[in-house]
């Protein structure tokens, strides 16, 4: 136990550290559909905005299965994408086995985790005291830029 | 791969490129994450495609509007003819997300104005700006030429071609800078290059508020929506304006470099040193310097136009 988290809290051989996938296959096939209609910067801009994305939805679902609720993220994660107004929640709480109030709660929750795992995502890879707001408003322009 | 094989997202239309994300829609999925706490003011905002022409002409009955050019952090751009000159004229509109966002627009007014007072042959001239259903625009000079950045694509540019495309954009830079005036966005798409001149659209920058005709703006109403802008970066006091003009230095020698060795990827893969080259060794320093990782070794003021000027006598001599 003792031995477990002096492995996990080194700090000389990259612990306290959190590991990044790396997939070549997954990289190569996303840079494979840009139509090379984008500048280098734009494209690198707009992938990094996507691994971003990509990074925190992983992250979200893994949260979710290692509460043994996996299959309750795969209910709730069209929400995520829908407009407020759109969200049916009587079959969201039916697909979920819950009342339609307990449903409300759980998607408020999701889509606000979501938002929270998205700046600590980005906000690792920023400077201390280097503008968050700015820099997700930079990723979401590159990611609109087609 | 064809497109008819990917699956459409059926909020907002867009294709859905791969698999990832868990088959959601990343443009949806960002615009969640701009929902609250931020300028823009509905969820589909951000991947707003531009208004077709037809749907603006009825806002400007002054203007044949033509096509759209393109569109950047700030607005769409569209290519008219002035009916009455008879003359094209590039008309920039306030990006749609912004409508509604008063710091923003009492920026663009006030940009506007700073614009309006730059008269020099290498900065695009603004004609007029006002508001038309809704929209803030610019009415600007038409350019008609390629930007640096499709010419860069088609070709290399050898180094005496680069270095007359140089010292008139430092010029105008300098020419704006010297009256307050910082671009924040310098790019190759940015510049536009006509059979002998060299244009620079300077319609992203910061500017001193009226009346302080020879300083960068300090704390004042001059600074306050730029986060909201794309490209913002932080700048409310006297250091943040220095390090923006440091920036604006480097960001020029980063231009300079690429337009001359048209490393296109340099932002992915990080500048390498330049080799110097006998004839280009006066500006190959002030690059070098200015391209240099370390913020502690970059120079604290490249002199624009003297890397414009040295250039200049490199390539004569």
């Amino acid at each position: 136990m003792s031995k477990e988290w002096r492995r996990a809290s080194t700090q000389r051989r990259g612990g306290g550290q959190s590991h990044v996938r790396f997939d070549t296959n997954f990289a190569e096939s996303r840079y494979a559909v840009d139509g090379f209609s984008l500048a280098a910067d734009e494209t690198f801009d707009r992938q990094w905005a996507l691994t971003l994305l990509d990074l925190t939805v992983t992250r979200l679902r893994e949260e979710f299965a290692n509460a043994g609720k996996a299959d309750d993220f795969e209910s709730l994660k069209n929400c995520l994408v829908a407009e407020r107004g759109a969200i049916d929640y009587a079959a969201v709480a039916k697909r979920l086995g819950v009342s339609e109030g307990t449903a409300r709660v759980a998607v408020h929750r999701l889509r606000r985790r979501f938002r929270q795992v998205y700046r600590e995502e980005i906000s690792q890879t920023l400077a201390n005291g280097v503008d968050l707001e700015g820099e997700l408003r930079h990723l979401a322009a590159a990611l609109a830029r087609k | 791969m064809s497109n008819d094989s990917l699956p459409i997202c059926p909020q907002c239309g867009a294709t859905l490129e791969t698999s990832f994300t868990a088959g959601l829609c990343p443009n949806c999925l960002m615009a969640l994450n701009l929902k609250t706490e931020t300028v823009f003011s509905d969820a589909t905002s951000a991947a707003q495609p531009p208004l077709p022409p037809e749907r603006l002409a009825p806002h400007f009955p002054q203007l044949e509007i033509l096509e759209c050019l393109g569109r950047g952090g700030m607005g769409v751009v569209y290519k008219a003819r002035q009916k009455t000159l008879n003359r094209f004229v590039a008309l920039k509109l306030l990006a749609l997300e912004r409508v509604g966002d008063t710091q923003f627009a009492e920026r663009f007014t006030r940009e506007a104005q700073a614009l309006a007072a730059l008269n020099h042959p290498n900065i695009v001239t603004i004609h007029d700006f006002g508001q038309a259903g809704g929209f803030y625009f610019l009415l600007m000079e038409f350019v008609d030429g390629l930007n640096l950045r499709h010419l860069l694509r088609m070709r290399k540019l050898s180094p005496e071609e680069s270095l007359t495309i140089v010292p008139p954009l430092c010029d105008a830079l300098q020419f704006a800078h010297d009256r307050g005036i910082v671009h924040r966005d310098i790019k190759p798409e940015h510049r536009y290059q006509q059979v002998s001149e060299v244009k620079t659209c300077l319609d992203e920058i910061v500017a001193a508020p009226p009346g302080s005709n020879r300083s960068l703006p300090r704390q004042s109403k001059a600074t306050e929506g730029e986060e909201a802008l794309i490209e913002a970066q932080s700048h409310s006091n006297p250091q943040e304006i220095a390090k923006i003009k440091r920036n604006l230095n480097i960001v020029a020698c980063l231009f300079i470099y690429q337009g001359l060795w048209n490393v296109v990827d340099m932002v992915s893969s990080g500048p390498g040193i330049i080799s110097p080259m006998a004839f280009l060794l006066p500006i190959t320093n002030s690059i070098n310097n200015g391209i240099n990782t370390s913020i502690f070794k970059r120079g604290e003021s490249t002199n624009l136009q003297e890397t414009g000027s040295q250039s200049n006598r490199s390539v004569h001599r």
